[in-house]
Parts: C-alpha cells; sequence; structure tokens
C-alpha cells in the first residue's frame, strides 16, 4: 500500500473508468492499486454495481399535464384582469363622487365635474396600461405546436 | 418552436407558449419525479406543481441556460417537500418504479436491482440514475443538484456501495 488515502484512490479509479478526470495522477492509482488487495476488491465490486445498468433503461411513463395546469395558469391573467377592473371601479367610483360634490357645491361648476371624472379615468387607464373589461384570452387547443411537430 | 421562444412568448403574456414547455418535458420530469418519490401518483403531484412553479418564476429564468436543469431544480424541490411532509408516515413504495423491463433475458436482474434502488435513500438513488440511466456527465450532475464535482465523486462512491448493500439483502432475502 502506498501513501495515498485508498477512498482518494477509488474515487479517482471510478473517475477514470467513467471517462473523468480523476483527483489523482493514473500513474498513482495504478501503483496503489498494484499493492492494494482491499482497493482492487473495491474496485471491482463498483465496476460491476455499473455494470448492472448496462441493460437496463429509465421506465417511461406517460403524463398529460398540460389539461390539469392549464385552469391553474389561466386565473392568474384573468384574476389580473379583474384585479384592474376592481382599482378602475374604485377610480370611477371616487371620480363620480368628486362630481357630485361639486354640483352640490356650486351647479355652474358642474362641467369641471365632468371633466374631473375623464381625468381620473383617463389617468387609471394609463397609469394600468391595460384594458381590463377585455375578454380573458381563449386557450387556443392548436394554436402553440407540439414538441413532436 | 424551441424552449427559448417559448419562454419568451411566456414572458410577453402568450402563456399558452408554455405548453410546447409541459409537453416536451413531461415524460422525462415524471421519470425523475418516480425515482424521487418512489410512488407514480406522488410523483405526478410533484410534476404538476413544479410546471406552475416554473411558470411563476420564469421572469427570474435565465434564458442563456437550459429549460431543463433548472426546472429539475424546482422537481426536485418539490419531490423532497413532499417527501419531508410524508415523512412521518410508513414509506409507499411501488417496486417496479424505475426501470423498464428488458426486452431480452435478465428480467430476474432488472427485478432485483429496481427492488435494491426502491429501497435506497432517494438522494443516493438520485445521483445513480442521474449518472447510469440518464448518462450525464459528473460537470452536469454537479449543476444539476447544485453540488461540488468533489461531492459528486464522493456521493456517487457512497451510492454505488449502498446499492451494493441493498442488492446482497434482496438476494438473500428468501
Amino acid at each position: 500500500m502506498t501513501g495515498h488515502n485508498c477512498e482518494e484512490v477509488l474515487l479517482s479509479t471510478l473517475a477514470l473508468s467513467d471517462g473523468e478526470t480523476p483527483v489523482l495522477p493514473q500513474a498513482v492509482v495504478e501503483q496503489h492499486l498494484d499493492t492494494c488487495r482491499d482497493c482492487r476488491r473495491e474496485l471491482a465490486a463498483h465496476q460491476a454495481t455499473g455494470t448492472l445498468f448496462k441493460s437496463v433503461s429509465r421506465k417511461s411513463f406517460q403524463g398529460h399535464f398540460w389539461l390539469a395546469i392549464v385552469p391553474r395558469l389561466r386565473p392568474r391573467g384573468a384574476g389580473a384582469g379583474a384585479g384592474m377592473a376592481g382599482v378602475l371601479g374604485i377610480a370611477a367610483t371616487a371620480a363620480c363622487v368628486l362630481r357630485g360634490g361639486i354640483l352640490a357645491w356650486s351647479p355652474m361648476l358642474g362641467w369641471l365635474g365632468s371633466a374631473a371624472t375623464i381625468v381620473i379615468v383617463s389617468a387609471a387607464f394609463l397609469i394600468l396600461r391595460e384594458n381590463p373589461f377585455s375578454l380573458p384570452e381563449v386557450l387556443p387547443s392548436d394554436a402553440v405546436p407540439s414538441p413532436e411537430e | 418552436m424551441n424552449d427559448r421562444d417559448a419562454i419568451r412568448d411566456c414572458l410577453d403574456g402568450r402563456w399558452e407558449s408554455f405548453r410546447f414547455l409541459v409537453e416536451r418535458y413531461e415524460r422525462e420530469a415524471l421519470g425523475h419525479a418516480v425515482a424521487l418519490c418512489g410512488v407514480l401518483d406522488t410523483a405526478k403531484d410533484c410534476v404538476q406543481e413544479a410546471f406552475i412553479d416554473a411558470f411563476q418564476s420564469l421572469s427570474r429564468f435565465d434564458t442563456e441556460r437550459s429549460f431543463y436543469p433548472w426546472f429539475y431544480t424546482l422537481l426536485r424541490n418539490r419531490c423532497f417537500k413532499h417527501r419531508s411532509r410524508e415523512s412521518r408516515k410508513a414509506p409507499v413504495f411501488d417496486p417496479t418504479a424505475f426501470l423498464e423491463p428488458p426486452s431480452g433475458p435478465g428480467e430476474s436482474e432488472r427485478e432485483l436491482l429496481d427492488e435494491a434502488l426502491g429501497k435506497m435513500d432517494a438522494a443516493e438513488r438520485e445521483i445513480l440514475l442521474l449518472k447510469y440511466l440518464d448518462g450525464l456527465r459528473y460537470r452536469e450532475i454537479s449543476e444539476r443538484l447544485d453540488i461540488p464535482m468533489g461531492t459528486v465523486m464522493s456521493r456517487l462512491f457512497n451510492a454505488r456501495r449502498s446499492l451494493r448493500k441493498h442488492l446482497d439483502a434482496c438476494k438473500e432475502r428468501p
């Protein structure tokens, strides 16, 4: 047995047999193996374990996940739209209240209330950058090519 | 269409493009999840949740990288999270879960190997299957599991040793 740690030598030998770069130089590994019976025995056992996998392959399973996943992806878009609609609804209500208040205070300034309503709703549209009243996207069954295509 | 196009489409709001990724990787993901969970039904749940996690985290995905290795880390998290939740219950294991039956002779060896794999620790089984069934290089395993190369080597070493121990135990059983 040489001065090298047996485990280091075994790791290097297995790396070499896997076509990988070993921790120790090949010559050092070979020299150690020539003198260490335990390592030779351990190495043979490891290599035998590796060969068990040569005639097998990973079991393949059929999974059709898209339809199960879609309902969990769709509400995300629709939910975001609904949230935006809520914000806009509050903005529009606030604008109407403001208009009513201005009318009650001074009927002569009714036009100011109308202008304020238009400004508030337009600002909400601009800030949100999305039309919350648009219909949710319809799920296109064939729009996306499948990977096999 | 390729993965990058599909991801870009999703990020641009065309979320239906995510279907491309799901259909491309669902079988591979299910095989990996079964190796991690040991039970098909649980694996299916984990794959489904992992795809949803991936969709919700797509904005954080670096499009210069490959999709599947990134997705694998999400799937792995799901599987291990599920395992830790279920750890108090008695383990359920489908003995024919991991390997495809061979076309020729060798059925008994395959059964024995499948059984031994099923008795192993999930993390050890995972690294063995990534190496021997998926044919990944040490560097790829290191990226997939987010561990240094040296750790890959030692974990593989320990996993082989553990498999041998379980194989011997299975052979000795009457």
